[in-house]
């Protein structure tokens, strides 16, 4: 199966004379994977997903990419106006679903994400992790086979965050859909991914294969051997 | 669509609107229609009123009725401003926020405009509307210019509010043009449309004293010209000395502002809290 994600030689800068936020940046992401890019503010991570999900552009190079993708944003970007329900379906229905499709998508990840209870509320009315689930629905709502995360969990406590890794690994179990998702935790990045790639100064460093048995868990020594080696190779690179 | 029961009268669920689902009954429609009616009925009088003004009142024989008639006059004018400045300072605020380039180049415009006096442009505005005998159409478009800015400034502000996420979800979601506007810029900026709104009835109130005397502007111009409405009543009885009829228009204006105050603004300003970003 071809990989549904293909950066080769990629550039990205902002400025001219051209500063590079992303260097010559080739990745291949495989179809049904769990991949995390790990790295430093500023060092380019975001703006590789946004390349992905089509905000923005890149300067030179060749980036293969799905025409429909969901997307996980770090501060949620639900609507207020919209009840939890209409927030998901919303989604749905900009990708044009008959609306029996919209009606049956909502309901299936409103249940996935366990909010069923809260369908008539406002974003307001929730938990930073309710919210972020509510986010995680709409993503999936758009049913496209990838599924991009944008620090999704960087603004929760540790409690929900754990509740989270486990309900997003069990939806990325049922759905195989292709995972993206970028993260400055490091034990976030072994929890959850296949591979980890690390980004420095806009380019992708070593790629880390976890190999882990799931679930994982910190306490196990392999688990933080895991977690040594990608700090070492985010300080060598 | 589906047909659901309750309180003995059939529910019917529309869709078509996506986000927003509403529910209504027998008593919704026969509502919507005595809205319409009535819609049609004023804006029929209104008109008609534009086309044959009666404007002309003796301030020595004012009665209750001419005061109620006076009111109604006001509002109507104001109320026209206030929709000409709505239907033209939204698209103003959208085309001026669009990009870096527009920003740059039509803000400091809209911003020295701004700051010049409404009743600097009176004189003018009344000479040139009162040559074509438009003598309503001067005081509203007077009311308008001084309502407009008051909308403007603030919608461009409401843009500025939009999170960054949610315009990247908003193009990862293929939510464009009109469905954008329709669904997360108009929401958005709702807020804004009704401070705004509330601050140009304001700014209306102050400016339709002066735009209703429209004989001082205009050159040997007497009482006769002045337009029938409360603001006239109170610059006219008080020129001629009556101060029931000062009181009386005073107390109505008072009244009507209040009024407007607790049966419209508060509402919406109430209703607008669901839009806000937090």
């Amino acid at each position: 199966m071809e990989p549904p994600i293909v950066f080769t030689n990629v550039n990205k800068s902002y400025e001219t004379p051209p500063v590079y936020v992303v260097h010559d940046f080739s990745l291949s992401i495989n179809r049904g994977e769990f991949f995390c890019l790990v790295g430093q503010s500023g060092c380019g991570k975001s703006t590789v997903l946004k390349m992905i999900a089509g905000i923005e552009n890149p300067t030179s190079g060749t980036l293969v990419r799905p025409n429909h993708v969901g997307m996980v944003f770090q501060s949620y970007a639900l609507l207020p106006w919209l009840t939890v329900e209409d927030n998901i379906s919303f989604a749905a229905r900009m990708q044009r679903f008959e609306e029996n499709r919209v009606q049956e998508v909502t309901e299936r990840y409103l249940r996935m994400v366990h909010l069923e209870a809260f369908a008539k509320k406002h974003p307001r009315e929730l938990s930073g992790g309710q919210r972020q689930r509510v986010g995680i629905a709409r993503a999936l709502a758009v049913e496209s086979d990838v599924l991009l995360l944008d620090e999704p969990f960087s603004a929760l406590d540790p409690v929900n965050c754990d509740e989270l890794h486990a309900d997003l690994l069990e939806i990325w179990g049922i759905t195989k859909k292709t995972i993206v998702m970028i993260s400055h935790h490091f034990e976030e990045a072994v929890v959850l991914a296949d591979r980890v790639g690390i980004m420095k100064d806009g380019k992708l460093g070593e790629i880390i294969p976890i190999t882990l048995p799931r679930p994982r868990k910190e306490e196990q020594a392999s688990f933080m051997l895991e977690v040594k080696k990608i700090r070492r190779c985010l300080s060598a690179s | 669509m589906s047909i659901r029961k309750k309180s003995g009268f059939k529910l019917r669920r529309y869709t078509r609107r996506p986000p927003i689902l509403y529910e209504t009954t027998p008593g919704h429609h026969l509502l919507s229609v005595g809205i319409v009616i009535a819609l049609l009925v004023v804006i029929t009088v209104l008109v008609l009123h534009f086309v044959n003004p009666r404007n002309s009142f003796d301030i020595n024989r004012i009665s209750f009725g001419d005061i109620l008639t006076a009111t109604a006059n006001t509002f109507f004018r104001m109320f026209l401003a206030y929709l000409l400045s709505l239907a033209i300072s939204v698209p103003l605020a959208l085309l001026i926020a669009s990009t870096p380039l527009t920003q740059r180049i039509l803000l400091p415009v809209a911003d020295i405009l701004q700051s010049v006096p409404v009743l600097a442009f009176f004189p003018v505005v009344v000479v040139f509307f009162t040559a074509y005998h438009a003598f309503e159409l001067a005081a509203v478009f007077v009311i308008f210019i001084s309502m407009i800015w008051n909308i403007v400034f603030p919608v461009i502000g409401g843009l500025q509010t939009i999170p960054d996420d949610v315009k990247s979800a908003s193009i990862v979601f293929h939510v464009r043009g009109i469905r954008k506007f329709w669904y997360i810029t108009l929401p958005a900026i709702l807020p804004f449309v009704i401070t705004g709104s509330l601050l140009c009835w304001a700014q209306g109130w102050t400016v339709v004293i002066v735009a209703e005397v429209l004989h001082t502007y205009i050159p040997h111009g007497t009482a006769s010209q002045d337009l029938l409405g409360l603001g006239s009543l109170l610059v006219d009885s008080n020129a001629e000395g009556h101060t029931s009829t000062f009181v009386a228009t005073l107390v109505v204006m008072i009244l009507l502002v209040t009024l407007m105050n607790f049966l419209v603004w508060q509402p919406l300003l109430h209703f607008a809290q669901r839009f806000r970003f937090d």
